[in-house]
């Protein structure tokens, strides 16, 4: 348990001050009852590490949904100077990209009530999942890999999953320039030849969910969503493709932090200056992970079309299956921001955390122009999930950031324990979510109680003015890896 | 060596159930790193590639030869067979968070953080 001072600024945000080598102060987006939380664990220790990397500006952040993870918080949030700053693969984290894409659909809860169970059936089979699932299509060559790499979603469509017209509703329109596939390992290829199209395990999920609630009419609008709709949702990311580019250039980072004479407060922040060699071949490896997970979503929200298709026995027009928003929670990016009165380019690390950008930013389509960027928060498996907005307060006080899930209050081996004497499937069917996995100890590890309150972390960043609610949905049926 | 040995069976004990391991093969396993500490985490990694990438299963290991910075191995076990081994979870990686080797009375203790 962390005993470290932290200020009150508000009700909803709190702030660690600037001590020891920290280059900023530390912020923290919570309630009250949040705060108490995230005092369980390590997090806000984790908060004040990533203040001592050097070129941050601003705050290092945490978003309220945060938790301990390696090196950087899990919900952590830091901008980094171009000029003296550094990139850390560990503030992206291990699953490059990953990150979550909304569906609509035309059916409603009323048409589909019976054949849920049908639905997640069909998607089960569909949708490779669990541990040594191979791709719905064949393992790719490294050639193959190089271009996924490049092109991401967009090689996805190329190869027939999904259409042209989806891009303009992925992120960065489902690529990022300047990947760099020449500084990928040999052994990253092997580990992404299978994997191209699969849901992986863990935390990843597709849900079939309903929107039980709409808090802004005219955004929901815009995203064609209406009460009682069938939406799915769809968590996962660059599979081992960006594990092993990210534990390579962990190795690599280390041995440049040395070399230029950085000194880090735990090894899992390995950083190296973004101008330095190092910095840009991790910038350039992490953009092909980045893509590889654009186009792994892309496949899967094909595989999920098909899969309804064939089940409800209806025509593609019928089905109305038609992509919200994708969007990556785990993601270093250079961008454009206002600092200090100035014009910015940093390089805004996201570890847990969403893109929130407002309405009229130049990077958002222009459907979304007028609400802003759609930010997707999941909640636990056996409650429900958000749809919000960016804001014009997210560009002043976040770099354009929020929140990316419920965040977990009990370990994975806490949560098993628990579990232990539970019938899970029964407890999940009870609550009205039906739930099929390829393993026992996943849904075990992901049960609701292993996760904060969603509700809570949605709350403190409408009313910090970060995103606006929009929609809330619950979940009918659930596939686990 | 045990420490080694012993971690590397507690690695693949995380994925699926030792006793189901035959063994049908051997694997020669070889890391290098800068020192001792690197060098058992390089090790585990070295695990974790051959049970995900190349699908091999470990029930022992024999070392050969161990330096602060150089270790090399025979790892015995099989090919996996999905329908024999339960795969209980998908490792993503061994961190670099808490990594560390102490000594308590005389014992050698390794801790390290999965990624899972």
């Amino acid at each position: 348990m962390a005993n470290i001072e932290v200020i009150k600024i508000s009700d909803e945000l709190w702030e660690i001050p600037r001590q020891a080598e920290m280059h900023v102060p530390g912020r923290i987006f919570a309630s009250e009852i949040l705060l108490d939380a995230i005092r369980n664990d390590d997090s806000l220790r984790q908060v004040m590490n990533v203040a001592f990397l050097p070129g941050i500006i601003g705050y290092s952040y945490a978003m309220p949904d945060i938790h301990c993870g390696y090196g950087f918080p899990i919900g952590g949030v830091a901008a980094m100077n171009l000029d003296e700053g550094v990139i850390s693969p560990g503030g992206v984290g291990y699953d490059i990209n990953c990150g979550v894409r909304l569906i609509r659909t035309n059916l409603s809860v009323k048409e589909v009530k019976t054949k849920i169970k049908a639905l997640v059936t069909a998607i089960f089979h569909q949708v490779p999942s669990g541990v040594g699932s191979h791709g719905a299509i064949a393992k790719l060559t490294q050639q193959q890999l190089r271009q996924v790499s490049l092109n991401g979603a967009r090689w996805a469509i190329e190869q027939g999953y999904g259409n042209e017209d989806d891009l303009e509703f992925i992120e960065d329109r489902g690529m990022l320039t300047e990947a760099r596939p020449d500084c990928i390992s040999t052994r990253a290829f092997e580990r992404g030849a299978t994997q191209m199209g699969t849901l992986g395990s863990g935390n990843h999920f597709i849900e079939v969910s309903q929107v039980v609630e709409l808090f802004d009419e005219q955004a929901a609008s815009a995203m064609q969503l209406f009460p009682g709709q069938i939406v799915v949702i769809v968590h996962t990311g660059s599979r081992g493709f960006g594990y092993q580019i990210c534990d390579d250039f962990l190795k690599t980072t280390l041995q440049a932090a040395r070399k230029y004479g950085i000194s880090l407060p735990d090894r899992q922040l390995a950083c190296a200056p973004l101008s330095s060699p190092e910095g840009q071949e991790y910038l350039g490896a992490m953009r092909a992970a980045a893509n590889f997970a654009f186009a792994n979503r892309q496949v899967i929200y094909a595989l999920i079309e098909k899969a309804l298709l064939h089940s409800l026995r209806i025509s593609p027009r019928e089905l109305g299956f038609r992509l919200v928003w994708d969007i990556a929670h785990n993601i270093a990016k250079i961008e454009e921001h206002q600092f200090a009165g100035k014009k910015v380019r940093v390089c805004v690390h996201r570890k847990g955390a969403t893109r929130a950008f407002p309405p009229n930013h130049p990077d958002l389509p222009r459907i979304y122009q007028a609400i802003g960027q759609p930010v997707l928060i999941p909640g636990d498996m056996g409650t429900e999930s958000y749809l919000c907005v960016g804001t014009q307060k997210a560009m002043e006080e976040t770099f354009g950031s929020s929140c990316h899930g419920a965040g977990r209050v009990l370990s994975r081996h806490a949560a098993k324990e628990k579990a232990c004497k539970m019938d899970l499937f029964a407890e999940l069917e009870k609550s009205g979510v039906f739930v099929l996995a390829q393993g026992k100890e996943t849904i075990a590890e992901e049960m609701p109680f292993a996760y904060k309150d969603v509700r809570q972390v949605v709350e403190t960043m409408h009313r910090a003015g970060i995103t606006r609610k929009v929609a809330r949905f619950t979940p009918l049926g659930v596939v686990k890896g | 060596m045990e420490l080694f040995i012993n971690a590397g069976l507690a690695l693949v004990d995380l994925v699926t159930d030792l006793s189901k391991i035959a063994r049908h093969e051997t694997t020669i396993l070889e890391v290098k790193a800068e020192n001792r500490e690197l060098l058992f985490r390089e090790w585990l990694s070295e695990i974790l590639y051959q049970i995900f990438v190349k699908e091999r299963l470990f029930v022992s290991f024999r070392i050969n030869m161990l330096s602060n910075n150089h270790l090399k191995a025979t790892a015995i076990g099989e090919l996996i067979d999905y329908r024999r081994h339960s795969i209980k979870r998908e490792l993503k990686s061994i961190t670099y968070y808490k990594l560390q080797i102490s000594e308590h009375d005389g014992q050698l203790i390794g801790r390290f953080v999965i990624d899972i």
